[in-house]
């Protein structure tokens, strides 16, 4: 993301500042598994939808940008906070293309059906409407 | 034919008297004859029977009948009962220790939650979701948002169970009563098996937790003072005082940790370091 002005620089500062200061410690489970100084760019096909409480996560095949291609198990918060954040059942289904940012796991331990583990972060979905932070930075949060 | 008909008689009287007999049992008599799949607690009335909930008992200083929500607003860390934590002792120091260094190193430690381990007290009680309360003159219920984790909190001045009968269970055996504007709930006979405090912080079968309830702001605000002690884990009382705000303007829904659910979720399969399995 290209930053034109002072004021964008200064803003996104003070906006990072806040997601930092605001990001996860623990909530139903720790955190700390995933690197929130990182984020994971990947574009890919959605494989698979679990939009349940306590988590919501989904799965997707594609090529990663700062991480390996391949499957992707990405974890999120229980849906309803996604939905205070604008998240929808119907956001994302089975085959829709989609590029999400996600941070990935500090040890990049491969999951039980041989995917990559990453934390929600943003997403931009099959219409390019956007949800979460998706200008590459960024904490996700579990909770 | 002439032979078939005595027979079916014979057969339908058997039926007939059999479901007369089944039919002519009490409840009492059917109550008596489940009672080995019943709970008991001889000289106890349950919470709910109606002739302990009409027994004179004074007036409840509050009524805490609604939904919470832990108050995080000055910081998420908060959920945490500490810092400032107690001495621990022995090997609960070296857990601890080990919890702390994990934290630093951002690497998962005793993730008991996370592999669907209930979080038990004092944990259940701030997690970041809704907890609807229900108060009745004998007790109250406590079901959580999180996993609908249930706990009662007795009224009805019971003794604690007999230590040799009782099943510990994750929320313990809680029993509270009132003193002036406050109600004191006392709880043991807690689940030690993997059941963690913070980061990691094992209890032992002689942790002990009482909680002083108050409600403030007209009835907006809970704030509890926990008290915990544990012999083998620490010096003296280990003091936190946490409080909620009212949210009757939500619902708590069902929650269920599955068991798959952590094929979904890449930070609980990174974060069973620790477990006792």
């Amino acid at each position: 993301m290209k930053i034109c002005s002072l004021f964008n620089r200064i803003t996104l500062s003070v906006i990072s500042a806040a997601a930092l200061i605001a990001s996860p410690v623990s909530a139903h489970h720790s955190t700390s598994a995933f690197d929130a100084e990182s984020v994971v760019l990947i574009e890919g096909e959605v494989t698979q939808v679990r939009w349940i409480n306590p988590h919501a996560s989904f799965k997707l095949s594609g090529t990663a940008e700062g991480g390996p291609d391949g499957l992707w198990t990405i974890e999120m918060t229980a849906p309803n906070v996604l939905i205070n954040q604008g998240w929808r059942r119907s956001s994302i289904t089975v085959g829709d293309k989609v590029t999400v940012f996600a941070n990935p796991l500090h040890n990049a331990i491969i999951l039980n059906d041989g995917s990559q583990g990453g934390l929600y972060v943003g997403i931009v979905l099959k219409d390019s409407a956007t949800l979460g932070r998706t200008d590459g930075q960024g904490a996700g949060s579990d909770r | 034919m002439e032979k078939f008909w005595p027979k079916t008689a014979v057969l339908v009287l058997v039926s007939m008297l059999v479901s007369t007999t089944v039919l002519a049992q009490s409840a009492e008599e059917r109550r008596e004859q489940l009672s080995r799949m019943i709970p008991q607690h001889p000289g106890q009335l349950g919470a709910l029977a109606p002739e302990n909930l009409a027994l004179e008992r004074p007036e409840p200083p509050f009524d805490l009948t609604g939904t919470w929500f832990v108050d995080l607003s000055k910081g998420f860390a908060n959920f945490l009962y500490g810092p400032p934590y107690p001495e621990f002792i022995g090997q609960t120091k070296l857990d601890f220790e080990e919890g702390q260094r994990a934290q630093a190193e951002g690497r998962p430690y005793r993730d008991a939650i996370g592999q669907c381990f209930p979080a038990g007290i004092p944990m259940i009680m701030t997690r970041v979701w809704p907890i609807a309360m229900i108060q009745l003159p004998t007790a109250i219920y406590m079901v959580s948002n999180f996993n609908n984790s249930f706990r009662q909190i007795f009224l009805d001045d019971r003794e604690y169970t007999d230590p040799d009968l009782v099943i510990y269970s994750y929320n313990g055996e809680s029993l509270g009563h009132w003193e002036g504007d406050e109600l004191v709930v006392n709880s043991r006979y807690v689940e030690t098996y993997n059941h963690f405090i913070d980061r990691g912080i094992p209890i032992s079968e002689e942790f002990r937790m009482q909680e002083r309830i108050r409600l403030l702001e007209d009835g907006e605000v809970l704030e509890i003072e926990h008290i915990m002690t544990d012999p083998n884990g620490w010096e003296g009382e280990w003091r936190n005082t946490k409080s909620w705000l009212r949210v009757d303007y939500t619902d708590i829904g069902e929650v269920e940790c599955l068991p798959d659910l952590n094929d979904n979720l890449p930070s609980t399969q990174a974060g069973q370091a620790g477990l006792s399995r």
